[in-house]
C-alpha cells in the first residue's frame, strides 16, 4: 500500500523531468534529467520489487541502474565533451508552446489510458498515462528540436516510457529480453555517438 | 458550524500569530540569504523596526494622485488579511474558515495585486505603468497554475473549503500512513505535484530571485518595486508589510500541502503550533536555497518556468479528476 | 542441423576479426554454402514444426520461406562479395576496412537468423533491433556526408520504430502472462498460438496495431518510409541486396507473427490495416519513382512498392497469401540481381544520377542486359519469377474488389514505366540533346576509362546466373517449396486453388 503510493511519486517525477526536459534549451541538463529520469525508473522498479518481492524485479532494477543511470549518461557526456557544440538549442517551436503541447498530450494519454486499461491491474495507479505521456512527450522531443543530441534523448525518453508500461502492467519482462533490450539500446547509443562524431567532423550538427 | 467559543478564541489566536510572525519569516530569509554571501546581514527582527519607523514617517502623495491612493494600499493590507483569516494553518477551525472558498482564495491575492497596480499607475510616474505591465506580465502568468492548484486540490479531496480540503488529507494521510486503513483519497504523487508548480508560482509572484530581485533598484529589472517606488511613509510600510504576509500565505499552504496537521482539540495546539513554525522555518530555508543557487534570470525565459508549473498544476488535475 | 544455421553465421563472425581478408573471402564462400545446404536440407525433409535450443528457436512453414530466401541470396551475395573486395581493393580501398565489412556483414546475418528462427518474440526483438546495428556501420561504409546522414536517419528512425514494437510485446506479453503466469512461456510464439481464443481481445488488438506500426517502419511502410531509400542506396551494393531483399522481410515477419497470433484468437479485422498500410506503400513509392534521379534509389522505392504488394496479399487472403509468399522468394532474388549489377556500374564509374550514365549496352554487355531483364522483371513482367507471384496476388486483389484491383493494377503500370524508362536511357540514350555540353565530355571519359574487364568476373556473372534462375523459377518451382509455400499459407487460412 505504502510501498505503491511512493512509486507513484516516483513516477511522477518521471513525468516532471520530461517536462523539465521540453522546457529547457540546454543539452547537458537533458543529459543530466536522463538519468535522474532514469534512475526514479529504477525506484519504481525497486518499489514494485520490494513490494511483489519479486527477484526478477531486484535484477530488473540492478541492470537499468547499470545502463540507463551510469553508462548511458556517462557515454552521451563523453561524447558532448568530444563534439563541443553549442549549449542551446535551436527549436521549431517556442518552449512555452512546446510545454503547453506536452500538457495537452497527458490529458490526450489519459483519455486513451482510461479506455484501455481498467484501474487496479497496474502497480499504482495512472502509470500507464504517465508511461503513455512519456512516450509521446519523448516523440515530440525528437521533432520539434533541431540538434541530433535531442533525437537521441527523445529516443530514450521513448524507450524509457516503454520500461516503465512494462514494468507496471506486468511484473517486469523476463530478465534474458529485458538485458537484452537494454544492451541493444546501449550498443545503439554507442553507434549514435560515432556517427554524431563522424558527422561533426564532415558538417556542422 | 455552531457559533463556538472555543474556535472564536483560537481561531483569533491563530489569525494575530500568523500576522505578527510574517515579518519574521521574510527577515529569516533574508538573513539566510545574507549569511550565505558571507555578509553579516541585518537582525532577523529588522522587518519590525523597519515597519515601525515607516509608519512614524511622512506621507508624500503625487499632486496627480486621486482618491485610489489612499485607499488602494488598505485594500492590499485587507485582502491579504482576509485570506489569512481563512486559512488553516495549524487550527482546523480558522475566522472564516465557513466561506473559505479556494476561488475566492485566488481571487483575493489578484484583487491586491490589481489596487497595488492601479496605485503604480495613479501616481502618474513613468516607473508606475512600467511596473504595473510587469507586474501583470507575470501575474497573468502564474494566475492559471495557482487557480488549477486550488482546484485539483477541491477536485482530489471533493472538497470546496479550504479548511475542509486539509482536513481531509490530514485525516486520509493518517488513516493511511498510522492505521493502515485505505480510506482513497490518498496520493503521495498528485500532492507533491501540486507542491512544485505553487512552488514556482510562489517564487514569481513574491519577487524571488531566479525572477524578480525586489533587493536592487535599478529600472532594468524591477518588478514588484517599480510599483511601490512613489510609496512613502504609511503607504510604503502597509505595501512592505503586506509582502511579507503574501509569502506567508503562500508558504502556509505550501505548507499545509507538504504536511497537514491542523489541531482540533485544544490539546494538539502546541504541538500543531511547533510543527507549524518548524515548517515555515524548512520552507523559508529551502527558498533561501533556490534564491543562492539561481542567478536572475532572463525576463523572456520567464514564461518558460511558469508554463511548466502551469502544466505540472494541469497534470495534477487531470490526474485527480481520474479519481483513485 | 538446425542449430548449424546460428552456428556458421557466429563461427565466420568471430573468425573474421583475426582473418585476412582475401581468405576470409574464400571463407565465407564455403559458410555461405554450408549455410545454403543446411537449409536446403531442413527443407527437404520438413514435415513439421520443430524446436531446438532448448525451445528459443523454432522452424515452421512460415519462417522457412525466409529462411530458404536469406540463405539463397546469402549465397549469391557472398560470391558477388568474393569478386567485390577484390575490385574495391584493386581500386584502392584499405583491407582494414574490409575486414570490418565481413564482420559486420556476418553479424547482420547472424541477428537475422536470430530473428527469423526466435521461437521467443523478445529474442525476434532483439535480433531484429541487432541487425539495425550491425547494418548501421555498413551503410556508412562509404564515409560520405551523405551515407552518415542516411545512416543516421536509418538507426533513428527504426530505433524508435522498433522500440514501439517493443511495447506491442509487452502488451502481448500482459495478455499471455495472464494465461501462463510471468515466465518465458508467456513470449514464446507456440504457446501463445495455442492459447489463442483464452487472450483478451482488446489487447491483442492494440498489440498488432502497435506492432504494425512499430515493424512496419523496418519494413518501410508509407508514412514512415523517409530512411529507406537513403539507407538502402548508401550502403555497398551486396549489402543493399540483403537490405532490400530479406531484412524488410524478417521484419514483416514480426508484423504476422502478430496477425496470425490475432488470427488464432479469432480477430479478423487487422486485415484491413494491412490493406490499407499495403496500398498507401504502393501510392507513395509509385508517386516517389517518378522524380528519382539516383538509379539505387530507385531500386529502393521499388522494393518499398514490392513490400506494399506483398503486405496487400497478406490482407486479402485466400489465394493472395500464396503469392505474397512466393513474392517474398521472388523478389528477393530479382532485388538482388538489380542491386548487385548496378552496383556494377557504380563499381566502374564511381557515379549514382542516371542522367550521367549513357551508352551502358557497349561498355557494360552483360551487366546491362541484366539489369534492363531485370527491371522486367521485378515489374512483373512474363518471363521472369515475379509474375507468378503478381499474379496471384492481383487475382486476389480482383476478386476481393474490382476498384482497388484496378487501382493498383494503375499504380503497378505507373511503377512500370518509371522504372523501365528511366533504365532504358542509360541503357541506350546516347547522345540527349537535353544534356550540358561539359556533362556529356565527363560522361564520355567516364565511359571511355571504364568497361566491363575493370571488374572481377565473379560480379558479372552472379546477376547475371540470378536472373536465369529468375526466369527459369516461372517454369518448374521445385516441388518441395511449392509444398511449404501451401502449408504456409494454410497458417493464414489461405484457401489453396492449383
Amino acid at each position: 500500500m505504502i510501498m505503491e503510493k511512493i512509486a507513484e511519486l516516483f513516477i511522477i517525477l518521471i513525468l516532471v523531468s520530461v517536462v523539465l526536459n521540453v522546457s529547457s534549451p540546454f543539452i547537458k541538463f537533458a543529459i543530466k534529467l536522463y538519468s535522474f529520469q532514469s534512475l526514479m525508473l529504477a525506484f519504481y522498479i525497486l518499489m514494485g520489487a520490494v513490494h511483489f518481492n519479486s527477484i526478477n524485479l531486484y535484477g530488473s532494477f540492478a541492470i537499468t541502474v547499470i545502463f540507463k543511470v551510469v553508462l548511458i549518461p556517462y557515454f552521451l557526456f563523453k561524447t558532448l565533451k568530444k563534439v563541443k557544440m553549442d549549449k542551446e538549442i535551436d527549436m521549431y517551436i517556442g518552449i512555452p508552446e512546446a510545454v503547453v503541447f506536452a500538457g495537452s498530450l497527458t490529458l490526450l494519454s489519459n483519455l486513451i489510458a482510461q479506455k484501455i486499461i481498467k484501474t487496479g491491474i497496474t502497480f499504482g495507479s495512472f502509470v500507464f498515462t504517465i508511461s503513455l505521456a512519456t512516450f509521446l512527450i519523448g516523440a515530440m522531443l525528437m521533432i520539434t528540436r533541431k540538434t541530433l543530441f535531442s533525437q537521441i534523448i527523445g529516443f530514450l525518453t521513448i524507450d524509457n516510457a516503454i520500461f516503465l508500461a512494462a514494468n507496471s502492467i506486468t511484473h517486469g519482462m523476463p530478465l534474458l529480453v529485458e538485458l537484452g533490450v537494454l544492451f541493444d539500446l546501449f550498443v545503439s547509443i554507442l553507434i549514435l555517438s560515432i556517427l554524431i562524431l563522424n558527422l561533426r567532423r564532415n558538417v556542422a550538427v | 458550524m455552531n457559533f463556538n467559543v472555543q474556535h472564536l478564541i483560537f481561531g483569533t489566536a491563530q489569525f494575530f500569530i500568523i500576522v505578527v510572525l510574517a515579518p519574521f519569516f521574510a527577515g529569516f530569509i533574508h538573513k539566510l540569504k545574507q549569511r550565505a554571501r558571507g555578509q553579516k546581514g541585518i537582525g532577523i527582527f529588522q522587518f519590525y523596526i523597519n515597519f515601525n519607523k515607516l509608519l512614524k514617517k511622512e506621507l508624500v502623495l503625487s499632486k496627480d494622485a486621486t482618491f485610489i491612493s489612499n485607499i488602494a494600499p488598505h485594500i492590499v493590507l485587507v485582502s491579504y488579511l482576509i485570506i489569512l483569516l481563512m486559512l488553516p494553518a495549524f487550527y482546523r477551525y480558522s475566522l472564516l474558515g465557513v466561506s473559505s472558498d479556494v476561488i475566492l482564495i485566488a481571487y483575493s491575492l489578484a484583487l491586491a495585486t490589481f489596487f497595488m497596480t492601479l496605485y503604480a499607475m495613479d501616481q502618474g510616474s513613468a516607473f508606475g505603468g512600467l511596473g504595473a505591465s510587469r507586474e501583470w506580465f507575470l501575474t497573468v502568468l502564474s494566475e492559471p497554475s495557482l487557480i488549477f492548484v486550488f482546484i485539483s486540490l477541491a477536485i482530489y479531496t471533493k472538497q470546496g473549503r479550504i479548511t475542509d480540503i486539509f482536513y481531509f488529507i490530514q485525516k486520509g494521510a493518517a488513516n493511511a500512513f498510522l492505521s493502515g486503513i485505505h480510506s482513497g483519497a490518498v496520493s503521495i504523487a498528485i500532492p507533491f505535484l501540486l507542491f512544485i508548480s505553487l512552488f514556482i508560482v510562489s517564487i514569481s509572484e513574491n519577487a524571488r530571485i531566479p525572477i524578480d530581485n525586489p533587493e536592487t533598484h535599478l529600472e532594468l529589472t524591477m518588478f514588484h518595486e517599480a510599483n511601490i517606488l512613489e510609496a512613502s511613509g504609511k503607504h510604503l510600510g502597509i505595501y512592505e508589510y503586506g509582502s511579507y504576509l503574501k509569502l506567508t500565505v503562500f508558504l502556509t499552504v505550501m505548507s499545509l500541502i507538504l504536511f497537514p496537521y491542523m489541531a482540533v482539540n485544544i490539546y494538539q495546539i502546541p504541538s500543531a503550533l511547533i510543527i507549524y513554525v518548524l515548517k515555515m522555518i524548512i520552507l523559508c530555508v529551502i527558498i533561501a536555497g533556490v534564491e543562492i543557487v539561481n542567478p536572475k534570470m532572463r525576463v523572456f525565459r520567464v514564461p518558460n518556468v511558469l508554463s511548466v508549473s502551469f502544466i505540472l498544476s494541469l497534470i495534477a488535475m487531470i490526474l485527480s479528476i481520474r479519481g483513485f | 542441423m538446425y542449430e548449424l544455421i546460428l552456428i556458421l553465421p557466429a563461427a565466420a563472425l568471430i573468425v573474421s576479426i583475426f582473418a585476412d581478408v582475401l581468405w576470409m573471402s574464400y571463407l565465407q564462400l564455403a559458410v555461405s554454402v554450408l549455410v545454403f545446404c543446411a537449409v536446403a536440407a531442413i527443407a527437404l525433409s520438413f514435415n513439421s514444426v520443430t524446436v531446438f535450443l532448448g525451445g528459443f528457436f523454432f522452424v515452421d512453414y512460415i519462417n522457412l520461406v525466409i529462411l530458404i530466401t536469406v540463405s539463397t541470396l546469402e549465397l549469391f551475395v557472398a560470391f558477388y562479395s568474393f569478386g567485390y573486395v577484390r575490385t574495391e581493393i584493386a581500386g584502392g580501398i584499405s583491407k582494414r576496412k574490409f575486414k570490418f565489412y565481413y564482420f559486420w556483414k556476418n553479424l547482420f546475418v547472424f541477428s537475422m537468423m536470430v530473428s527469423i528462427l526466435s521461437n521467443n518474440l523478445g529474442i525476434y526483438w532483439t535480433g531484429l533491433e541487432a541487425t539495425t546495428l550491425a547494418t548501421a556501420l555498413l551503410v556508412s561504409f562509404n564515409r560520405t556526408k551523405e551515407s552518415f546522414e542516411a545512416t543516421w536517419k536509418y538507426v533513428i528512425m527504426c530505433s524508435v520504430g522498433i522500440a514501439i514494437g517493443l511495447f506491442a510485446i509487452v502488451i502481448l506479453y500482459f495478455t499471455t502472462s495472464q494465461v501462463y503466469g510471468e515466465s518465458l512461456r508467456s513470449l514464446s510464439f507456440i504457446n501463445i498460438m495455442q492459447a489463442g481464443a483464452k487472450l483478451d481481445k482488446n489487447f491483442l488488438m492494440l498489440a498488432f496495431l502497435l506492432a504494425l506500426v512499430g515493424f512496419g517502419t523496418k519494413v518501410g511502410f508509407a508514412p514512415m518510409h523517409n530512411w529507406l531509400p537513403d539507407a538502402h542506396s548508401q550502403g555497398p551494393s551486396p549489402v543493399s541486396a540483403l537490405l532490400s531483399g530479406v531484412l524488410l522481410n524478417t521484419a514483416l515477419l514480426g508484423i504476422l507473427r502478430f496477425y496470425q497470433i490475432n488470427g488464432a484468437a479469432g480477430i479478423y479485422y487487422p486485415r484491413y490495416f494491412l490493406i490499407g498500410f499495403g496500398f498507401f506503400t504502393i501510392l507513395v513509392s509509385a508517386f516517389s519513382v517518378i522524380k528519382q534521379t539516383d538509379y539505387k534509389r530507385l531500386f529502393a522505392f521499388s522494393s518499398m512498392e514490392n513490400m506494399g504488394i506483398i503486405a496487400l496479399g497478406f490482407g486479402i487472403g485466400g489465394i493472395a497469401v500464396i503469392g505474397s509468399l512466393l513474392q517474398i522468394f521472388f523478389h528477393a532474388l530479382n532485388k538482388g540481381l538489380l542491386f548487385l549489377s548496378s552496383g556494377n556500374v557504380l563499381a566502374a564509374t564511381h557515379e549514382r544520377r542516371i542522367d550521367k550514365i549513357r551508352n551502358l549496352s557497349k561498355n557494360f554487355p552483360v551487366t546491362a542486359l541484366v539489369l534492363l531483364f531485370g527491371v522486367m522483371g521485378i515489374s512483373g513482367m512474363p518471363p521472369f519469377a515475379m509474375f507468378l507471384g503478381e499474379i496471384y496476388i492481383m487475382t486476389g486483389v480482383f476478386r476481393s474488389n474490382i476498384l482497388l484491383g484496378f487501382l493498383v493494377f494503375i499504380l503497378l503500370v505507373f511503377i512500370f514505366i518509371g522504372l523501365f524508362g528511366k533504365i532504358l536511357k542509360m541503357y541506350i540514350g546516347n547522345t540527349d540533346s537535353e544534356e550540358a555540353g561539359d556533362e556529356l565530355k565527363s560522361g564520355k571519359t567516364a565511359h571511355k576509362e571504364v568497361n566491363e574487364g575493370a571488374i572481377h568476373p565473379f560480379m558479372v556473372y552472379v546477376p547475371l546466373i540470378l536472373l536465369l534462375l529468375s526466369s527459369l523459377l516461372l517454369f518448374y518451382i521445385p516441388s518441395p517449396f511449392l509444398n511449404i509455400v501451401k502449408s504456409a499459407s494454410a497458417e493464414f487460412g489461405g484457401r489453396i486453388i492449383f
